[in-house]
């Protein structure tokens, strides 16, 4: 599985096609026949990671819109984003952190 | 992948290598989805299966412009065998910005979808069940397209017309369309189909249309019947009735996942998702938990569907 690092670059695949219905996200994988529903959270990460962005920054701007604590944040959104990467939802720009490094 | 790689010995040869030969001089014209079929190319044989597969879809009058769908002979040396062991099949498509092709055991086809909709199948086997089955799904595919230009959808589900209206089950395998179709025949509703379901947009919202595709439940005809949709409905296999709300994302995600052909189709996503939208701020959403021995339809609260 890859492993990603706070500071990886990641950006949305271009085979996916997704649609907001009230605060929550359908995404469609257009080359991989998978079909995602997100929750309003999830699809926050998504709206968030319009642009080229790292987990760090996505975190960020979670906490900025949540007002949540720094605590977990930054490691469930690096967790989640992992998934997001393992369904083809999202592609690492950069190489990805390799397993048992650092 | 490439392409019918798995069905075709030669799939850039596809499919030009495939020749012109047709099984015969008869055509036959159906009545689909609001829309004329004529499929060409037929043996006297041929035509009379297909004339009894879709009895109560075949039209007398000749409309004037249908969508032509030629049958032609394949050539079996341009085709790869079966194969051999457990395996799942499912017809390998290919979509283009104008056309889609799809291969399958022994079949293979192409639909142009400009300036008008017309489709091209060749098929080795003439005769019997599996040639009207392949003919059948092919038109299955091109009402998909059909409907998707229409602005609605050919959905893989069940339907149930209760009070005259179309309460639409869409759903994959095993997810209990079969089972609800059943206890809803017993209890007394019309089942439109327990596996394929079109529904088109109307000046009031949205109508199923009679199809001839089922499994167990087909709808008879006549090809023109249409009833109003009241709710979309997701089912959960349970030990008693229950009836919740359906959020309009989750709607959207299973309807998504419920239309066949055109939903992996790149060039028709925006439509799609319109479509869909559409019809899910068009009608009730519901997720219904049932018990497989029923009942459904008397034990429902009124207006719960």
């Amino acid at each position: 599985m890859i492993r990603l690092g706070p500071s990886s670059t990641l950006r949305l695949r271009s085979e996916v096609r997704l649609r907001v219905v009230d605060g929550e996200a359908v995404v469609l994988v257009q080359d991989r026949a998978v079909i995602v529903g997100l929750d309003s959270v999830g699809t926050r990460v998504i709206g968030l990671l319009a642009n080229d962005s790292s987990p760090q920054e996505i975190a960020a701007g979670i906490r900025r819109q949540l007002e949540a604590g720094a605590a977990d944040v930054e490691g469930d959104v690096l967790r989640f984003l992992t998934e997001l990467v393992s369904l083809g939802v999202v592609e690492l720009v950069d190489a990805p952190v390799q397993e048992g490094a650092g | 992948m490439t392409f019918a790689e798995h069905y075709l010995v030669d799939p850039a040869q596809f499919p030009g290598a495939l020749g012109e030969r047709h099984w015969g001089a008869e055509s036959l014209t159906l009545g689909l989805a609001g829309r004329a079929f004529r499929v060409e190319g037929l043996g006297e044989n041929q035509q009379e299966q297909l004339r009894s597969r879709f009895r109560g879809y075949c039209l007398d009058a000749e409309p004037s412009e249908p969508v032509v769908l030629r049958v032609l002979r394949g050539d079996a040396t341009c085709f790869l065998p079966q194969p051999s062991g457990v395996w799942v099949y499912s017809l390998d498509l290919d979509h283009r910005d104008e056309s889609v092709a799809w291969a399958g055991v022994r079949e293979a086809g192409v639909l142009e979808l400009v300036p008008a909709f017309s489709a091209s199948m060749w098929t080795v086997e003439g005769a019997g069940n599996i040639f009207a089955r392949a003919v059948e799904n092919v038109l299955r595919l091109i009402v998909a397209y059909a409907l998707l230009e229409a602005g609605g959808a050919l959905f893989h589900g069940a339907c149930v017309v209760d009070d005259g209206k179309a309460v639409l089950f869409p759903g994959v395998s095993g997810s209990g369309k079969s089972t609800s179709s059943r206890i809803a025949a017993h209890e007394g509703r019309t089942v439109l189909s327990d596996d394929i379901v079109g529904v088109v947009a109307s000046a009031t919202g949205y109508e199923a249309v009679a199809l001839p595709f089922g499994s167990e439940f087909r709808f008879p005809g006549p090809w023109d019947a249409r009833f109003p949709v009241r709710a979309m409905c997701r089912l959960v296999k349970g030990e008693t009735i229950l009836v919740n709300d359906l959020s309009r994302a989750e709607a959207l995600g299973l309807a998504l996942a419920c239309t066949p052909y055109v939903n992996h189709d790149p060039a028709r996503t925006e439509r799609l998702f319109g479509n869909l939208l559409h019809l899910i701020r068009s009608v009730r959403l519901r997720t219904l938990c049932f018990p497989k021995d029923g009942p459904i339809w008397a034990a429902l609260p009124p207006g719960a569907l």
